[in-house]
């Protein structure tokens, strides 16, 4: 178990000693030219998406659960689409549009507008917007849940005593526990963004650790970096802690009734749905499809598919290990139930998901790089700091828990009453294993490992840090083209990565989630995800 | 405030759930509505709080029409306070807070003195802050009761409040419930499914049967002026004994003569209801009959009975009477009120 978590607590460790160590001689300059900037601009992103995100989430989450229109059922699909776009593709894509030179302002110039720039989109207010597009549907799930979770008889309560404000006296503050832990997600991911923040040039923690290890080459100032920001991680996951605790709604008897639009409120909240995903998914999706046919002659060449094969390697390997490795301790976890060493291994197995892939990197590199250096004389150079080693505990320290909750919640519905009831009726061994148990849990298996696969596809700052030199990916490819302005061309390795991320959303449809009346299990692109438990009570 | 229903019927889907409902429930007065589940009690209730348009009649509350067809007054105007079946309690504000939750357009001084005068006139003033589910089931009905009678509605709805206590709790309880209710005057409208909870909390009892109001009478009459048959079976315990009324109106039965009756029943042959308290045990009686099955209650046994004819009695004797199975008891009939109706064709 210990060694489940062993690749969480490494850089966790690494990072927090980086505090007491003694400061090097970059930290003079970190301390009063780079962290104030970093820690002000990181505060006011988060501060903007997470606004951002809230207003997104809670008000069409009230849209789609309390009323009845045309096309709902789709349109609460179309709103959870964003989670399938990585902030960094929609970004290039909004960079690639709005920019100075983009077809919005030139042809606003072209219409006699003047010179001076419309915007600036390439600033720390546009990766705000674009990171508070792609994150809402979080905020909008859980708010969504807890909406749907409002009894009838509250409402119709409200109402004898003469109160029609229902959002606001009723929806809003039972619902805020949930829409509380939604925001801290999206905080969390804000802190943990690296890919959208760079391609704006925003200067945060991430890209701070990140420019100090490859710009400056200074590990020691970027580990002490990873040190500030891991003590924000950790505060975030507390107030997450507390937050979950708070207001648990249980709802009896009949549910939250919709109210059916017509006319012109009924237009408006179908034709205002529809325009916002066709906006924020449909458009960009368009746009992707367009630039990768045209550069399709150029760019679909045996080295994309180079690429898109070191990925599919990395996910798949990522995945077979995790899910294994997860459902190894998970069966540990069921024989001893109540150990307190098992739990908790398993809860900072978990923590991972809380604390940002730059920071995992910095943790996980420089510790090992030393001890590489220790042993020099007895080992070749980079056998694990240039080998795929390195890059699976990052992925590792990072989804553990995307593989670990749902396969543990799902082994623990197989109770030991279920293997007593097979014994008695002869069933012992493997054919228990293979009768009972597979059948029961392969589902959670193969969701916990499709959601691996995606995340790792997706995840950019792990791999770009952690990989051997020259070992491409679709997700460190778009860095490089769009870091050199190449947008057009990064378009098709970002559609692929965006497809893929559909995937989830499919699963987390088709498990039923939004029908009435239906239990409904965590949200599966949630799943791992700290905080998130608190639906199992809604 | 009196509570007028003049033929209310109440439609879902265009099925009809409630029909032709009129009752009177005097201003001050606590009713209850008493039926099975599916009866279409609640859903005459929740006409009368106006969450359900009617399909036919008319609800008024202090002379003041609230709903007829094509008409329903909003259910936050009709001041109509309600107790949920599942309380509805706010669990993320405290007890005061959830009792003010009506108050907020009172002005602020009004509004925590009558938080105070509910905190004690309902007992809950050390639980002030508390949140609901730091309360026992008996202190969240407190609650639920002190926020709907706060903004001091003009009738009081209750939707079988004490369903989810158990048994022993809930007679105490509506007892509290009844002398709370009481003490601020407001007429009140309770349903429930339980004979002894109506019993015991309502001056009128009306019983709901399928969507029709069978009777809207005082607890007693109910019990022992059913006026329909399914008034009969639903109350009580009770048995179905034949006869044949002669044209004096004296009803002859398998237990002896009986009456003569006030009215002239529809029919000759005639069923009449014996309850088990109608019935005596008596060792010198010269009537006796097979005890099938007892069932032990305490002070009291209750006794299944077979007359030689096949015919089935139940009687309650006090319990130092134990007789085993299958022994004769001695029985005599007395009757204070004779109730007949005309014989059912058997059932298929």
């Amino acid at each position: 178990m210990a060694l489940l978590a062993l690749p969480t607590l490494l850089p966790l460790a690494a990072c927090l000693a980086a505090l007491g160590a003694p400061w090097s001689e970059h930290w003079g300059h970190l301390f009063g030219v780079v962290l104030p900037g970093v820690a002000g601009n990181t505060a006011l992103l988060m501060l903007l998406v997470v606004l951002q995100a809230g207003l997104l989430g809670s008000g069409w989450a009230w849209l789609t659960a309390r009323y009845d229109f045309p096309g709902r059922g789709l349109l609460h699909a179309a709103l959870l689409l964003p989670l399938a776009l990585p902030g960094y593709v929609l970004g290039f894509v909004a960079i690639h549009l709005l920019d100075y030179a983009g077809p919005v302002q030139s042809a606003w110039r072209e219409a006699g507008g003047g010179p001076q720039p419309l915007w600036q989109i390439r600033s720390l207010y546009g990766a705000a917007l674009i990171l508070g597009l792609t994150l809402y549907p979080y905020v909008y799930l859980m708010a969504y849940n807890a909406y749907r979770s409002i009894g009838r008889n509250t409402l119709d309560m409200a109402a004898t005593l003469g109160q029609t404000a229902v959002f606001r006296r009723i929806a809003l503050p039972l619902a805020a526990p949930w829409i509380a832990g939604g925001l801290l997600l999206v905080a969390m991911e804000v802190l943990a963004d690296f890919g959208t923040v760079a391609l704006f040039n925003v200067q945060t923690f991430t890209t701070a650790i990140y420019k100090s290890w490859f710009g400056l080459f200074a590990l020691d100032a970027a580990l002490q970096l990873a040190s500030v920001l891991v003590l924000l991680a950790l505060a975030l996951m507390a107030v997450q802690r507390a937050v979950q605790r708070r207001g648990r709604m249980v709802q009896r008897g009949p549910g939250l009734p919709r109210r059916r639009l017509r006319g012109g409120a009924a237009l408006a909240a179908s034709g205002g749905a529809a325009g916002f995903v066709l906006l924020v998914v449909g458009l960009p999706l368009g746009l992707l499809l367009r630039w990768s046919l045209a550069h399709l002659s150029v760019e679909l060449d045996p080295r994309y598919l180079e690429w898109l094969g070191r990925s599919l390697l990395l996910a798949g390997s990522a995945a077979a290990l995790l899910t294994a490795s997860a459902l190894l301790a998970a069966y540990l976890e069921r024989r001893q139930p109540g150990r307190r060493t098992l739990q908790l291994g398993a809860r900072a197995a978990t923590l991972g998901y809380a604390l940002p892939g730059t920071l995992l990197a910095v943790g996980l590199y420089a510790p090992l790089a030393a001890l590489e250096n220790a042993l020099a004389d007895w080992v070749a150079p980079g056998w694990v700091t240039q080998s795929l080693v390195l890059l699976l505990l990052g992925y590792w320290a990072r989804f553990m828990a995307v593989a670990h909750t749902p396969i543990s919640q799902q082994l623990a519905r197989v109770t030991p009453s279920i293997d007593e009831a097979a014994r008695t009726l002869g069933v012992r061994g493997w054919r228990l294993l293979h009768r009972v148990h597979r059948p029961l849990i392969s589902g959670a298996l193969a969701s916990a490992a499709a959601l691996l696969v995606i995340d790792v596809i997706k995840e950019m700052p792990i791999t770009l840090m952690l990989r051997p030199s020259g070992f491409d990916t679709l997700a460190t490819r778009i860095f490089e083209l769009t870091a050199e302005g190449e947008y057009e061309r990064a378009a098709l390795p970002a559609l692929t990565i965006v497809l893929a991320g559909l995937v989830p959303v499919a699963l987390l449809l088709r498990s039923g989630h939004g029908r009435e009346d239906r239990a409904e299990p965590t949200p599966v692109p949630l799943a791992g995800r700290p905080g998130t438990e608190a639906l199992h009570a809604a | 405030m009196q509570l007028e229903l003049d033929g209310v019927a109440v439609h879902y889907g265009g099925r009809p759930v409630v029909s032709d409902v009129t009752l009177t429930l005097p201003d001050g007065d606590f009713g209850c509505l008493l039926g099975p589940s599916g009866s279409g009690k609640t859903s005459l209730l929740r006409a009368i709080a106006g969450f359900v348009d009617i399909a036919a009649g008319s609800i008024r509350v202090g002379g003041e029409t609230l709903s007829r067809p094509g008409y329903s007054r909003e259910p936050a105007q009709r001041g109509i306070g309600m107790v949920f079946q599942d309380l509805a309690l706010l669990p993320h504000l405290s007890v005061a807070d959830n009792i003010a939750f009506g108050l907020n357009r009172w002005p602020r001084a009004q509004r925590r003195e009558r938080v105070a005068q509910m905190l004690a006139l309902t007992g809950l003033q050390a639980h002030a802050d508390h949140h609901p589910d730091a309360l026992s089931g008996g202190q969240q009905q407190r609650v639920a009761l002190a926020r709907a009678l706060a903004p001091q509605p003009r009738l009081l709805l209750l939707d079988e409040p004490f369903s989810s206590l158990d048994t022993a709790l809930r007679l105490s309880l509506a007892e509290q419930i009844r002398a709370i209710v009481a003490e601020t005057a407001t007429t009140a409208l309770l349903v429930t499914h339980d004979q002894q909870e109506a019993f015991a909390l309502g001056r009128h009892v009306g019983v709901v049967d399928q969507g029709t109001l069978r009777q809207w009478a005082s607890p007693y009459d109910i019990y022992h002026r059913p006026r329909a048959r399914s008034v009969a079976e639903f109350i009580g315990d009770g048995v179905w004994l034949p006869g044949r009324v002669d044209a004096e109106g004296r009803v002859h039965t398998e237990l002896g003569m009986l009456g003569p009756l006030a009215q002239a029943p529809g029919s000759a042959e005639v069923d009449v209801l014996i309850r088990p308290d109608d019935i005596l045990h008596d060792d010198a009686s010269p009537l006796s009959a097979t005890i099938c099955a007892k069932a032990f209650r305490g002070a009291q046994i209750l006794y299944r009975l077979e007359l030689p004819s096949g015919q089935a009695l139940k009687t309650l004797v006090p319990s130092h009477h134990n007789h085993a199975l299958g022994q004769p008891l001695g029985i005599r009939l007395e009757m204070e009120h004779v109730i007949v109706f005309p014989r059912s064709a058997p059932p298929a």
